[in-house]
This record gives structure tokens, C-alpha cells and sequence, in this order.
């Protein structure tokens, strides 16, 4: 994967931490150091790398509005290793398709999963992979994924065969269970989709325990010519948890990629959703949905980067916020030189449900090309008064009229999500959360 | 059914209506006229409960109980419906959705039991005949891409669904063909009974041909200046609205 190009213009690094000694140390509390050593190139190297940078903190513009590192610092100073729970999992665990995999603080558990894989799709250990991963390491990288892959032990790689449709969606649930004491979990996924291949990967991350937990996710998708994968990433995490979630994507020529982001919550959250159009008239569509209360805190960046001609991408993401909560959208889009005949759309829209609720919202796009079609834009407001009286003019109540208008401007989105299990699986959480 | 006295109502400080008086018993249908800007629009608003209106004093009784303690849907639930002049479009919620919701929570403040699927859909096509509505209309997001006469036609069946007891047509008429008008006329007609009662309230008299109301109002700087019958509308389509203004300003 190169990422050179984007890193350039993408990541501006602040290498002077203030407290390098102590970030260093903190470091080495959330590095896993697991006993096998499979990965031990990739992972000294980025290890190398991101004690050398640190992890971001407020004077690093990427992570300016989430500072990870603080709450990092302040709360991981004891941390000594994850400890399993004797917790029951299992009644935490939806039953969304026939093809699922469990894991624990980003260990595969055989006993929670179950799956029984059609043709043409299999699944292996991510270190079959390893140099590939090694390869890709690269020092203007995320620093949550460099610490990501220095902490690399297991994983996994799914793998499409050529011209296979799978029509069944592959669902990962990763469960970070902090019942016990502190967790950390780096979970890291590959997924490599042949020519013609279609498929739906889905990753649900679910939170157990009262104990802070920090979940560092990495995925990769590569899509290969003509394939058309959709990928769904569904948070719905406690008021415990700090999510990073790394997602690098490579689309070649005539490929279709669409990304579904769903957050309903978490301490602090921060996706990264990075998509490279490699190949001529391929295409991507991200639509994202983000509901946060309370103190939440829900940070989405993307990057759609136009490396060749004649792609199209289409991005919407809308927020409903309640409580004291913030959400944050940044969206880059690139259209390099080389990438005429480009049509790449941005829409990202705001409910705020109360008077202190944050939304900090930011479109970027750098052309370079010059026969390119491109918009962004973004609003921000309450729920229309002139809907909600409408609806009350008619008998409904307020409290279901606001119900009724939430839900369909939340449907915009979820009625993307092709698969109706886990459609109605995401349904159901936003009705939980909007009903509070 | 309706009493209002001495109804005085501002927005943002600025007094609108300025004393209304008007009763309305069942059976009967009451028109009423005025010029832009006389505050008829407000009276309707303020009848539905929107909260943007300040009640300054006065009363309104309906059935026999003040108002003004009550919310929009209570209002809405005891019988009081209001076609809006603007009908708002709302992206997303299915006329159809939207009207099971209606209602079912207006029939359980009436102590009736819902409706289910079957029996819903099954009122429902009943009453899209008293409008001539599209069902695959109604399966669209509500109001929205609709044509003007096709938004009023579905304020007028969504009256049929929810039967109220008093219903006010805030400027009904306003933007519609005289085909489409005849079909919102018909349907009011249609669901005319003793029981119920309709204040018509217009701009122009051309509705009244096809709504024949017992009573004309003139309102005219938030006070109903003048009280007739139908001969009032065609005086006001004769002549216009300035011998009203004129007298009123002299008065």
C-alpha cells in the first residue's frame, strides 16, 4: 500500500512532544508484547517509528479536537495487560448472519464464532500476510496504526476469490471487554478482494465493563479490478471506551467500494476512513451516521484521494447530537493531477438535539485536475420546528413527532446498508438511543 | 363547538389580532374574508396552538374547554384540525406511515382501539375516493415533490382520515385550478354533517361557490369588522376590500 502521496499533504506532524519520556513510557504499557514473533520486522519498525513521533496530541491539526493521548496518559498509567473476564460474552453477541467471527480484546474466539464460509471465500491468519504488512509500514503513517502493527500479533485476512459472489455478509464482532481491569485491543483485519468479486464485510465493535478500554482497530481492503465490496463498520460502544479505527482502502480500475461508518456512541471516538482510487472508472461512496449524547465524543475523518481519471465518489454523513456531546467531520478529498474527468460529492448534515452539543465540521478539497465536477457542503440546525408542528397539527405527539423525523433523516443513510439484517440491527440501536 | 371572545394575540411583540369575537356551532360553515396582512392566517395558527404566538388575552373554547392549556396534538386529538395554506413536506415519512401514527394515537385519546394494517388501508381507500388521491402518491414522502393541488388534496384527505369536529381551511384555495378547487370543495362537502363544523378562510370569494358558508367575516386589522352571509363574499369580490378599509379607518 503507498500511502506516500497522501501522507505528504494529509498528516502534518508535530514531532515536539511535550513530554516525550513519560508518551514513551505509555508507550510501552499499551504496546502489546505478545510471545510469538511473527511479526517482528513490521513491528520493531513501527514501533521505532511512533516512540520516535509519539502519539498525537492538541498541537497536531489531525488531532486537534480529539486528544487521544491525554486520556491515553492519564488513564493508562497502571495498565498491565488485559485480564479475561469469566463474563458470559455470548448474550452480548447479535446474531446478524451466518458467517460471523468473535473476538476478544482482538483475539479470535472459536468458541463465540460462528461461521461456515461459502465458496470462494476463506479466512486466514493475517500473518500469511506479513510481509505485505511489513512492507506497508511507513513513517507518515496514522500513529494509531503504526502502534497498531507494533503491537501486532494475530489477526486476520479474509480472503475473495476470483469472481466470487458471496452474497451472505461476513460479520467480524470485536467486543472489548474491560469487565476485569483496563483493556487495550489492537485488532487487524485484511481483506483482499479479488477481480470481480462482490462481498459485504461488516465489524461491529460492542463494549462490555465499566473499566476504561482502548480499542485500536486496523483494516485494509484492497478491491481489486471490477469488484464491488461493501464494508459496514457499526460502533456501539459504552461510555468506557476510546475507539481508534485505521480503514485504508485501495479501489483498482472498475471497482466499486462502499463504506458504511454507524457510531452510537463511546467515550471518545475517532474514525479514520482512507480511500485510495487507484484504478480508472472506479468508484467509491462513503455514507457515515453518527449519534452521540452525553459526553460523547465522535470524530469521523475521511479522505477520498482521485489518483487517476474518471472516478466518481459520493460521501454523505449525518449527525444527531444530544447531551454535551461532540461530533466531528473532516473530509479531504484529492484530485491529483492525473485525475481528470473527476465527480466527487460531499455532504455532511447536523441535528443538534441541545444547546450544548459540538459540531465541528470541515471540507477539504485540493484540486489539482482541472476538468473536475466537485461539491461539498454542510448544514447545521434542530429539528425543523415547521415538520414537528405539522405532525403535533395532526395528533402525534411530540415526543414520538421528533421520533418520526429523526428516524427518517437517520434513513437516509441506514437504507444504504443493502443487507436487511443488518439494516434492521442498526435500526433497532438508533432506535434505543433516540428513544432515551 | 367554538367560542372565541376577545381574542388578542402578538408575535415577537407585535399585536395581531386585536380582539376577535366569533362563535361556531355544529353544522355550520363560516367564511372568513380579509385582506393580507388582517391577521387571518394568525387566528388559524393560534387555534392550532402554534407556540410562536403569544395569547395576550382573551378566550377560546373548544367543546366547551379553554385551549390554551393545550398542546397541538391535544387540540389535534379533541377534534380540531387545521389545512395548512403551506403544507410542509417532510423527506423520508410516508404519507401513509405518517397517517397510521395520526391516527391511531388520535383514536386512542378517543378511547377507540387501533386500526391494524388491513383496517387501516382499508379506511384508507375509502377515504382517497372523497379527494380522488393517488395511493402510490401516498406511499411517497410526505408531500414532498407534490404538486400544489396534490398537497391540498392530501390536507383534505387527511381530514377525511382523522374526522374532525371542526375543521379551518387556511386560504385552501389558494394557487388551485378550478378542477382542482371543485375536487377540495367536494371533499369538504362530502364529509360535511351536522356534527361537525368548518371555518373557511380565504382570500377570495371564488371557493365560496363551491363551499356555501352560512356566515362572512371581514376581518381587518386583527377585529372582524363585518358579519353577513353569503351575499357579504360577492359584495367583497365587487367591490374589493377598500370601502372596508375605508370605513374602518373612518370609524
Amino acid at each position: 500500500m503507498n500511502l506516500k502521496n497522501v501522507a505528504t499533504t494529509g498528516l502534518k506532524l508535530n514531532m515536539q512532544m511535550p513530554n516525550a519520556m513519560e508518551m514513551s513510557e505509555l508507550l510501552q504499557r499499551l504496546i502489546q508484547k505478545p510471545s510469538g514473533n511473527n511479526f517482528g520486522f513490521a513491528r520493531e519498525a513501527a514501533a521505532s517509528i511512533i516512540e520516535e513521533r509519539g502519539l498525537p496530541g492538541r498541537k497536531n491539526e489531525e488531532y486537534k479536537y480529539t486528544n487521544l493521548s491525554k486520556i491515553l496518559e492519564r488513564n493508562f498509567g497502571e495498565f498491565a495487560g488485559n485480564e479475561e473476564s469469566a463474563a458470559d460474552l455470548s448474550a452480548l453477541i447479535p446474531t446478524l448472519s451466518e458467517n460471523q467471527l468473535v473476538f476478544i480484546n482482538g483475539i479470535l474466539s472459536e468458541e463465540l464464532s460462528n461461521y461456515n464460509l461459502p465458496e470462494g471465500i476463506s479466512v486466514s491468519s493475517i500473518e500469511d500476510s506479513k510481509e505485505l504488512i511489513a512492507k506497508d509500514v511507513d513513517a507518515k503513517s496514522d500513529e494509531f496504526l503504526l502502534l497498531n502493527t507494533s503491537s501486532l500479533n494475530t489477526g486476520i485476512a479474509i480472503n475473495i476469490a476470483k469472481s466470487a459472489v458471496i452474497e451472505t455478509p461476513v460479520v467480524l464482532i470485536h467486543i472489548t471487554d474491560s469487565s476485569k481491569n483496563q483493556a487495550v485491543a489492537h485488532p487487524r483485519v485484511l481483506v483482499n478482494g479479488a477481480k470481480n468479486t462482490q462481498a459485504i464485510i461488516a465489524e461491529i465493535f460492542i463494549g462490555v465493563g465499566d473499566a476504561l478500554s482502548f480499542t485500536n482497530a486496523v483494516t485494509e481492503i484492497n478491491c481489486a479490478a471490477n469488484s464491488n465490496l461493501s464494508y459496514i463498520k457499526i460502533g456501539n460502544e459504552n461510555g468506557n471506551q476510546l475507539h481508534v479505527g485505521n480503514t485504508q482502502v485501495n479501489v483498482a480500475e472498475k471497482a466499486v467500494f462502499n463504506a458504511m461508518t454507524v457510531n452510537f456512541g463511546g467515550k471518545m471516538v475517532r474514525n479514520n476512513l482512507h480511500i485510495s482510487l487507484n484504478g480508472s472508472h472506479s468508484e467509491a461512496n462513503l455514507n457515515g451516521l453518527y449519534v452521540t449524547d452525553n459526553k460523547e465524543h465522535i470524530d469521523n475523518h475521511t479522505v477520498v484521494d482521485h489518483k487517476v481519471p474518471n472516478c466518481n465518489s459520493n460521501e454523505l454523513y449525518k449527525g444527531i447530537m444530544n447531551g454535551s456531546s461532540t461530533g466531528i467531520f473532516n473530509g479531504k478529498i484529492y484530485v491529483r493531477q492525473d485525475a481528470q474527468v473527476t465527480n466527487a460529492f460531499q455532504s455532511n448534515k447536523n441535528i443538534l438535539l441541545s444547546d450544548n452539543a459540538t459540531i465541528n465540521t470541515k471540507p477539504q478539497l485540493e484540486i489539482w485536475a482541472d476538468d473536475v465536477k466537485c461539491s461539498h457542503g454542510c448544514t447545521t440546525g434542530k429539528l425543523d420546528k415547521e415538520q414537528l408542528f405539522y405532525l403535533r397539527a395532526r395528533g402525534i405527539g411530540e415526543h414520538s413527532a421528533k421520533l418520526m423525523l429523526l428516524d427518517a433523516y437517520a434513513n437516509e443513510v441506514i437504507e444504504r446498508i443493502k443487507d436487511e439484517n443488518l439494516r434492521t440491527y442498526v435500526q433497532g440501536i438508533l432506535h434505543t438511543k433516540i428513544d432515551e | 363547538m367554538l367560542k372565541v371572545k376577545n381574542l388578542k394575540a402578538s408575535i415577537e411583540g407585535k399585536e395581531i389580532l386585536k380582539g376577535i369575537n366569533l362563535e361556531v356551532k355544529p353544522g355550520e360553515v363560516h367564511a372568513i374574508m380579509g385582506p393580507n396582512g388582517s391577521g387571518k392566517s394568525t387566528l388559524s395558527a393560534v387555534l392550532a396552538g402554534r407556540e410562536e404566538y403569544t395569547v395576550d388575552s382573551g378566550s377560546v373554547e373548544f367543546l366547551g374547554k379553554n385551549i390554551f392549556g393545550s398542546s397541538p396534538e391535544e387540540r389535534a386529538r379533541e377534534g380540531l384540525f387545521l389545512a395548512f395554506q403551506y403544507p410542509i413536506e417532510i423527506p423520508g415519512v410516508s404519507t401513509t406511515n405518517f397517517l397510521r401514527a395520526a391516527v391511531n394515537q388520535v383514536r386512542a385519546h378517543r378511547g377507540l382501539p387501533k386500526l391494524d394494517a388491513v383496517q387501516f388501508l382499508k379506511t384508507m381507500k375509502e377515504k382517497m375516493q372523497i379527494v380522488d388521491i393517488d395511493q402510490a402518491l401516498l406511499k411517497r414522502s410526505l408531500n414532498e415533490g407534490f404538486s400544489g393541488g396534490e398537497k391540498k388534496r392530501n390536507e383534505i384527505f387527511q381530514m377525511a382520515m382523522l374526522e374532525p369536529k371542526l375543521s379551518i381551511l387556511d386560504e385552501t384555495d389558494s394557487g388551485l385550478d378550478i378542477d382542482a378547487l371543485k375536487i377540495v370543495a367536494n371533499g369538504v362537502n362530502t364529509l360535511k354533517s351536522a356534527d361537525n363544523a368548518t371555518i373557511v378562510i380565504t382570500h377570495y370569494q371564488r371557493l365560496l361557490d363551491f363551499i356555501i358558508p352560512d356566515f362572512v367575516h371581514v376581518l381587518y386589522n386583527g377585529k372582524i369588522v363585518k358579519t353577513g352571509t353569503k351575499e357579504l363574499a360577492y359584495e367583497l369580490e365587487e367591490r374589493g376590500y377598500d370601502w372596508i378599509k375605508a370605513e374602518h379607518a373612518n370609524a
